[in-house]
């Protein structure tokens, strides 16, 4: 399969119908890949900015045609120009393909086109015409030689999919849109609903997602993204504080296998849920005996409650799902008895151990040198780690170095310190997280890393550190940081936290069990279908990709979940062309930041309520409130549900 | 939001407005016409219709001015060929299925849909597009017709239905051309017709009346409902001296536009074959017609004889609390004046009584200012005593609901059951009834603790030390041991109210209505009083059954008050003693307006007192039980015929107006007294309504230089200022409730007083009501387990006093211990299972608590 032959793509043309064969095609501004799926081509693709042809057998005419009908299944109903006019473009373009239209059609469809665009409330009717006017400007011969010879058109082979920039940003692809919609309308049951179909931990997400759907809010084009993350969260708040059972879907009918999962975090949670609701009988091995995984042993009450999950596992084992708290696999349980009794397994256990400083004296089991997780983990128990200690440094810049910190205070600590390499800019903390600390007035020391822990009759008693200097960006796009020679000094403290990352713990995995690990240490696993080495045993998160995110880690075993349904059936364990066609939007880009928006800026986002630096510093109640619920309808009524439909023309 | 002016231009013309507002409602307010369908202003904007779409400079679409807020400087073009365009492709594309059945269509004439494309000019259905065609059928209630073609898809009535009442029976269902308005959960429809009321065009019509009649050929006439206190105001249509629908105007009265299932089909009474038009004397026991002088004068001799033989403390004087403030002044006048007795009660006293006797002791005041306005901007409600959404009030219930979303508002609910309130409740107690003190004094005690929580200046009030001594021993864990709660819960709702700046309570009977029932309210109304709520006059409000409850008592009609709460020399018998002194031999003539004593007090003693009674008179619109009992049948006006005036539980004082002529004779309440007492042979000059009310104007200092018909709404004298002056935290008992021995249960009747003049047991007048609300006995599900009883069986109430039978409703969320009867329209004989124990001070039956079992039937 060749070039594209013809693209029109954001008002971009590049028509190469005419040019002869060695001429370059001019450069398409739609990145289109050859191939839906191996062994099945792109033919073409229409969508919310215009459409591209690659292979001349697909008909112009009724991919227009089968878009419309897409517009028009998916138009909400609520607005007149889009609901109706959509349908009657639909119609007449029905009746074209049957060889039964009139050339007076088509002006009728440019002019009733423009009416849905300019008048459509949202993004599906003021993007749905989009492409159908671009083809009736550029491929009018097809439609009129269509009318013409009153021929049938045959019907193509089309993938339809709707997302919006949001969803399609979202690891775990909520339908933002359509719960935060919910929200505006005061329906806010149901908005938890619609969040429940794609996660069952909307409490959490709702207070720590990094939210990559807000830096992919096209209301960022007018005035500043919706508070999307919050507004999940006042739902999640919304059915406890007003004493409701948790809503949860209806399960399918319960089918006679059995899956494990091993680790009661984010990942394992989620998966569990999605197998639960699939009929799956499951059961959950947790060492600890909280659920949570790292989310409740990493990240601190202050910030995540920890009743909040507790809800969240509660729902799952609503859905019959048993969690075996306190069983360590490798050690209570080996996971080959785990492999005799079920059918499949799904590896979710994070990446639970320190990541080492490569300093000196980090080996020699110091008082007072307390790795990150471990430190905030017996603070989360409600114990102090070194009630000895009343310095504190911390080493590193991600959100568990600054959860450190924060946690600090919050048990009496006074003098708390953090050194971080590079500079706040280069902070992979979550810039609300650092500039809170920064309230809290914790000391930040930037440009210095540690080099030796000086310790007195085995306790820390300081750390020399030395100064550094940015040097030349590093693959990550940061730049690397470079000591600077005979720059060292030392810092005082009883405790010294490093902070700097997280490994994945395989103890539990013995060579027996035939398991493979990548060369960093974690579980390997497909990319697509999340498959190990051993059919049947499937992992996703953190013990996978290594520390990240934990909305990637919920939406990675949502799809792992997928995965394992497709083999326990004895399907083919394949990514699903739904989540195919999510990748490929992905690709084209659903967001576009340079988009005008073409209306006014109507109103900030709320803010929500804190408690002041100088009270909360002192105590584990949660920093943020929620939103109250006048505000929260009122962020929610800003969206502007940028819904949209890719078409895929595919061969075969 | 609300306290910074903007400018904008809209059209040219430079305007004020304030933040907050959205182009649309400034543009309203400055005269400026932008067309809307699916706006309405009680609705949340979806800017669905697109009809109102501006054009503002430096946006390059148009947007919505519903949705769009106002910003400093913004400059608005509200007519342009483009906004005209996109406003008649939107209309063009309604007609694509919309049927031309405009000559058949009730709506026609009164059409938004009609009138937008006559001034949009459109002559053609220029689009096509088939969608599958919905004919017409049963909406979520009997008494709704849908017309699913005629909808134009403005979701106003799912709106109405998810916002206003939040009952969710309706919803969106299908998408692109075939979503429709779809019946999604027809058990939730209250029949409350708010989506009836708020639908543009024909697509929902009502069913009640048989009579259509177009618009041009109709009149509306503006009046006040009849039937409970919230005096909602409402136009009814007119044709051919009949009612044939009622409708309520947007701008007025405590509803704003909203009425409830009573108020919106609950008319068809009004032209009942079976009502009485002329008066009637029972020889041997068969009614006989007379004319009105005979009986008038008949009245006055059998009164006369009994004044003559056993004195003026042998006739009693009831009046029902649906009769006008001019009926009840003059009937108390008749009373105490011609007759020269006290003995005149009502039970409008009974609903209202307790609440006054406690305001009396916690702001030495008789009355207070409250506005239901003021709930929907309260931040934590508090509600207290009947189910609001049962119990006829539901108005009350949609303004506190308004507040959940407005204002963020936290709801504490304090009910034996989980009603629809309680579901939405931040904080739902399942209270058995009377341990509302014990609750209010656990909150005091935990709000004591924090001088934030406190109203202004409370430390300086009378009775705080007293009240801090009292609240000690009433620490979370004793009482949420005591009224069965977690102490969480407690501290909640104590949180809830501490924080609020707007705390509001919204009570009502059966609260009080028991042994020591005004110490309850007493207890709310010094926490009230704790938490700032009493001091701007806005948050403590009483609801009732019945529409001039208020009014009626601020005439007379109560044996230990004068018009305008005066206390009169002496002390007149209260309605139940009335009946108790004819059955000592006592009592031997009886006065009735509009009252029906067999169904709302207690029934053995009426009956004893009825039977015992010389000379029995009764005024209604129907032959009711009681009347049946009459000497002397004398016809009554009906509410639509009326002129006069109702104070409703706010104290506004609203109009009565004569909507359709009465049956040839009838004649004012006002009239017969007057010619009762001129054939007594004494003198009551006879007056009409305005002349009577320009009486009161001038001698009850309530209503001092009212005008009968005033130019904006009225308020009832003694607004908010000087409210503390002698505030008082009142002293409480709480003792603890005795059971009775076999009685396992507490039962609370509500809405016993809610049918007066429309209807009974046998007596099924509002047949339209009749078809969508029915009695129902609430039931805890294990209890009714235990006696083998599910949804919708029968069961036998039995209480000390008598049994009657009631079908039955399983509920998880009621208290085991409780039973809540939910009356409607008096279809079980329910006044038999009230004992005859008063409470000493409000001289109140219990209706709130009367021991009880239960056994299959």
């Amino acid at each position: 399969m060749g070039e594209i032959i013809f693209s029109y793509w954001g008002g971009e043309l590049a028509d190469n119908r005419r040019k002869g064969g060695k001429e370059s095609a001019a450069q398409t501004r739609l990145k289109l890949p050859p191939e839906f799926k191996p062994g099945v081509p792109i033919r073409a693709f229409m969508g919310w900015d215009g459409f591209a042809v690659r292979d001349k057998k697909a008909s112009v005419v009724d991919m227009c045609r089968a878009y419309m009908e897409a517009i028009q299944s998916v138009s909400c109903g609520k607005c007149f120009p889009c609901r109706v006019g959509t349908k009657v473009i639909a119609e007449l373009l029905g009746r074209i393909t049957q060889g039964t239209g009139k050339m007076k059609d088509i002006d009728q469809m440019v002019a009733l086109g423009r009416s849905i665009i300019e008048g459509s409330k949202c993004q599906i009717g003021q993007t749905g015409p989009v492409p159908l006017l671009a083809a009736l400007e550029h491929y009018r011969g097809e439609f009129e030689d269509v009318i013409k010879n009153k021929e049938k058109v045959p019907r193509g082979n089309y993938k339809i999919k709707l997302t919006a920039p949001c969803v399609n940003a979202c690891p775990a692809h909520l339908d933002i849109p359509t719960y935060i919609e919910r929200i505006a309308e005061g329906d806010f049951i149901d908005s938890l609903r619609v969040i429940r179909e794609r996660t069952c931990l909307a409490g959490t997400l709702g207070r720590v997602c990094i939210r990559p759907c807000e830096s992919n809010c096209r209301r960022l084009n007018v005035d500043e993204p919706l508070d999307i993350r919050h507004l999940k969260r006042f739902v999640a708040d919304y059915e406890v504080e007003k004493k409701r059972m948790p809503l949860v879907p209806t399960p399918q009918d319960a089918k006679d296998k059995k899956v494990a999962v091993i680790g009661a975090g984010p990942a394992g949670l989620s998966c569990a849920y999605y197998l639960a609701l699939k009929g799956y009988s499951i059961t959950i091995f947790e060492q600890g005996s909280e659920p949570g995984g790292m989310a409740a042993v990493g990240i601190p009450d202050y910030r995540l409650p920890r009743p909040i999950l507790r809800r969240e596992a509660d729902i799952v084992t609503l859905l019959g799902v048993e969690i075996k708290y306190n069983t360590e696999v490798g050690k209570a349980i080996t996971l080959s008895a785990i492999k005799k009794e079920y059918a499949a397994i799904f590896i979710g256990v994070g990446a639970q151990l320190s990541m080492p400083m490569r300093v000196e004296g980090e080996d020699a089991g110091y008082e007072g040198f307390i790795p990150g997780a471990q430190y905030l983990c017996s603070i989360n128990k409600g114990e102090d780690p070194y009630s000895q200690g009343k310095r504190v440094v911390v080493v590193g810049g991600g959100n568990v170095a600054i959860d450190c910190v924060r946690s600090s205070f919050r048990i009496g600590k006074k003098d708390v310190n953090l050194l971080y390499r590079r500079t706040r800019k280069e902070m992979p903390a979550d810039d609300v997280e650092i500039h809170d600390a920064e309230e809290e007035e914790v000391r930040f020391e930037y440009l210095c890393a540690p080099t030796k822990i000086i310790e007195q009759k085995g306790k820390v008693v300081g750390v020399e550190c030395i100064k550094m200097e940015l040097g030349e960006p590093d693959e990550s796009g940061r730049r690397r940081p470079v000591p600077i020679k005979g720059s060292e000094f030392v810092v005082d403290t009883d405790i010294l936290i490093p902070a700097i990352g997280q490994r994945v713990d395989l103890s539990f995995i013995t060579e027996k069990d035939g398991i493979e690990a990548t060369k960093w240490s974690t579980v390997a696993s497909d990319d697509a279908t999340f498959q190990t080495s051993q059919p049947g045993i499937f992992s996703a998160g953190d013990c996978v990709t290594g520390p990240d995110v934990l909305v990637r880690a919920a939406g990675h075993a949502r799809l792992a979940a997928e995965m394992i349904d497709c083999y326990l059936q004895g399907r083919e364990v394949e990514v699903s062309d739904d989540e195919r066609l999510e990748r490929l939007m992905a690709e084209i880009g659903v967001y576009d930041s340079e988009e005008s928006i073409g209306i006014i800026p109507d109103g900030k986002r709320e803010e929500l309520e804190m408690l002041q630096p100088d009270t909360r510093k002192w105590t584990f109640d949660e920093v943020e409130e929620g939103f109250p619920t006048d505000a929260a309808m009122r962020e929610a009524s800003r969206c502007l549900r940028c819904y949209r439909v890719g078409l895929v023309a595919i061969g075969k | 939001m609300g306290d910074q002016t903007v400018r904008i231009t809209i059209d040219g013309t430079e305007l004020q407005a304030e933040a907050g507002q959205t182009i649309l409602e400034v543009a309203r307010e400055n005269g400026i016409y932008i067309p809307t369908l699916c706006y309405h202003p009680r609705l949340l904007p979806i800017g669905s219709c697109r009809l109102c779409v501006v054009e503002i400079e430096g946006a390059d679409r148009p947007m919505t001015a519903c949705t769009t807020q106002v910003q400093d400087g913004i400059v608005i073009h509200t007519q342009t060929d483009r906004l005209h365009r996109i406003r008649r492709d939107a209309l063009k594309l309604i007609l694509t299925y919309h049927p031309l059945d405009c000559p058949q269509c009730d709506a026609a004439g009164a059409c938004e849909l009609q009138n937008l494309v006559f001034e949009f000019g459109i002559d053609e259905q220029e689009y096509q597009a088939t969608r599958s065609t919905q004919g017409m059928k049963e909406f979520a209630t009997p008494l709704i017709r849908q017309w699913g073609d005629r909808c134009v898809m403005c979701l106003r009535c799912i709106r109405a239905d998810h916002e206003i009442v939040r009952t969710h029976a309706i919803d969106l269902v299908g998408t692109g051309n075939e979503a429709q308005v779809g019946i999604t959960n027809p058990d939730a429809c209250i029949s409350c017709g708010e989506c009836l009321r708020v639908c543009p065009v024909g697509a929902l019509t009502e069913r009640v009346s048989r009579t259509k009649a177009r618009p041009w050929q109709s009149q509306k006439v503006l009046t006040t409902c009849h039937y409970c206190s919230l005096g909602c105001q409402l136009e009814l249509t007119v044709f051919e001296n009949r009612v044939i629908g009622v409708t309520a105007p947007e701008d007025r009265g405590a509803n704003r536009g909203s009425l409830c299932q009573r108020g919106i089909f609950g008319y068809d009474f009004l032209h009942h074959p079976q009502r009485v038009t002329a008066p009637m004397i029972k020889g041997a026991g068969q009614w006989k017609e007379i004319p009105w002088d005979e009986a008038l004068s008949y009245v006055a001799a059998m009164i006369n004889k009994v004044v003559l033989a056993s004195g003026p403390e042998a006739v009693g004087g009831l009046i029902s609390p649906r009769a006008t403030n001019e009926e009840t002044y003059l009937f108390q006048r008749f009373m105490r004046e011609i007759v020269g007795t006290n003995n005149i009660d009502s039970t409008g006293r009974l609903c209202l009584e307790p609440y006054r006797l406690a305001l009396k002791e916690v702001l030495g005041r008789n009355y207070f200012p409250s506005a239901l306005d003021d709930i929907a901007k309260s931040d934590c409600v508090v509600v207290a005593g009947g189910d609001l959404d049962v119990n006829n009030n539901i108005i009350a219930a949609n303004r506190i609901r308004e507040a959940l979303w407005r204002t963020g508002a936290r709801l504490i609910v304090l009910h034996p059951r989980q009603g629809r309130l309680a579901e939405e409740a931040d904080c739902w107690f399942s209270l058995r009834p009377g341990a509302e003190a014990i609750w209010a004094l656990g909150v005091i005690h935990l709000l004591l603790k924090n001088k934030k929580a406190w109203g202004p200046a409370v430390d300086g009030i009378k009775g705080f030390k007293e009240l801090k001594e009292a609240a000690k021993k009433f620490t979370p864990a004793a009482v949420a041991t005591e009224i069965g709660c977690s102490e969480e819960l407690l501290q909640e709702a104590a949180q809830w109210l501490g924080q609020a700046r707007r705390p509001a309570f919204v009570c009502s009977p059966p609260l009080g209505q028991r042994a020591n029932g005004v110490d309850q309210i007493t207890a709310l109304a010094n926490l009230a009083l704790l938490c700032g709520a009493l001091s701007d006059g806005k948050g403590f409000h009483w609801v009732g059954p019945q529409s001039n409850m208020v009014g009626v008592v601020e005439m007379g009609a109560a044996p230990a008050l004068l018009p305008g709460y005066v206390r009169p020399k002496g002390k007149g018998l209260s309605a139940v003693e009335q009946f108790q002194s004819a059955a000592q031999g006592k009592l031997k003539a009886l006065f009735i307006v509009g009252e029906d004593p067999l169904l709302t007090l207690p029934r053995f003693l009426v009956e004893e007192g009825l039977a015992a009674l010389e000379f029995l008179v009764v005024q209604d619109m129907f032959l009711s039980e009681t009347a049946e009992r009459a000497h002397v049948f004398l016809p009554a006006l009906s509410f639509a015929e009326s002129e006069g005036t109702f104070t409703n539980c706010e104290g506004r004082v609203q109009r009565l107006r004569r909507a359709v002529e009465p049956p040839e004779g009838l004649r004012w309440g006002g009239e017969v007294f007057a010619d009762v007492a001129s054939f007594m042979g004494k003198e009551m000059p006879v007056a009409s309504p305005p002349e009577v009310f320009a009486e009161i104007a001038k001698t009850n200092s309530l209503y001092k230089g009212m005008a009968f018909d005033p130019q904006a709404p009225q308020w009832r004298n003694g607004g908010g200022s000087g409210l503390m002056k002698k505030a008082a935290f009142g002293v409480i008992k709480t003792e603890r409730e005795k059971g009775e021995k076999g009685y396992p249960f507490s039962l609370a009747i509500e809405g016993i007083f809610s049918s007066h003049l429309i209807g009974s047991p046998r007596q099924q007048w509002a047949q339209g009501l009749a078809q969508v609300s029915r009695s129902s006995l609430e039931m805890n599900a294990d209890e009714a387990q235990r006696i083998g009883v599910t949804d919708g069986d029968r069961v036998r109430i039995i209480t000390p006093s008598g049994e009657t039978e009631v079908t039955v409703k399983v509920s998880e969320g009621m208290r085991k211990d409780c039973l809540s009867l939910f009356l409607s329209l008096h279809d079980v004989a329910v006044s038999q299972l009230v004992g005859p124990q008063l409470d000493r001070r409000s001289l109140v039956p219990a209706y709130g608590r009367i021991p009880a079992r239960i056994e299959k039937a």
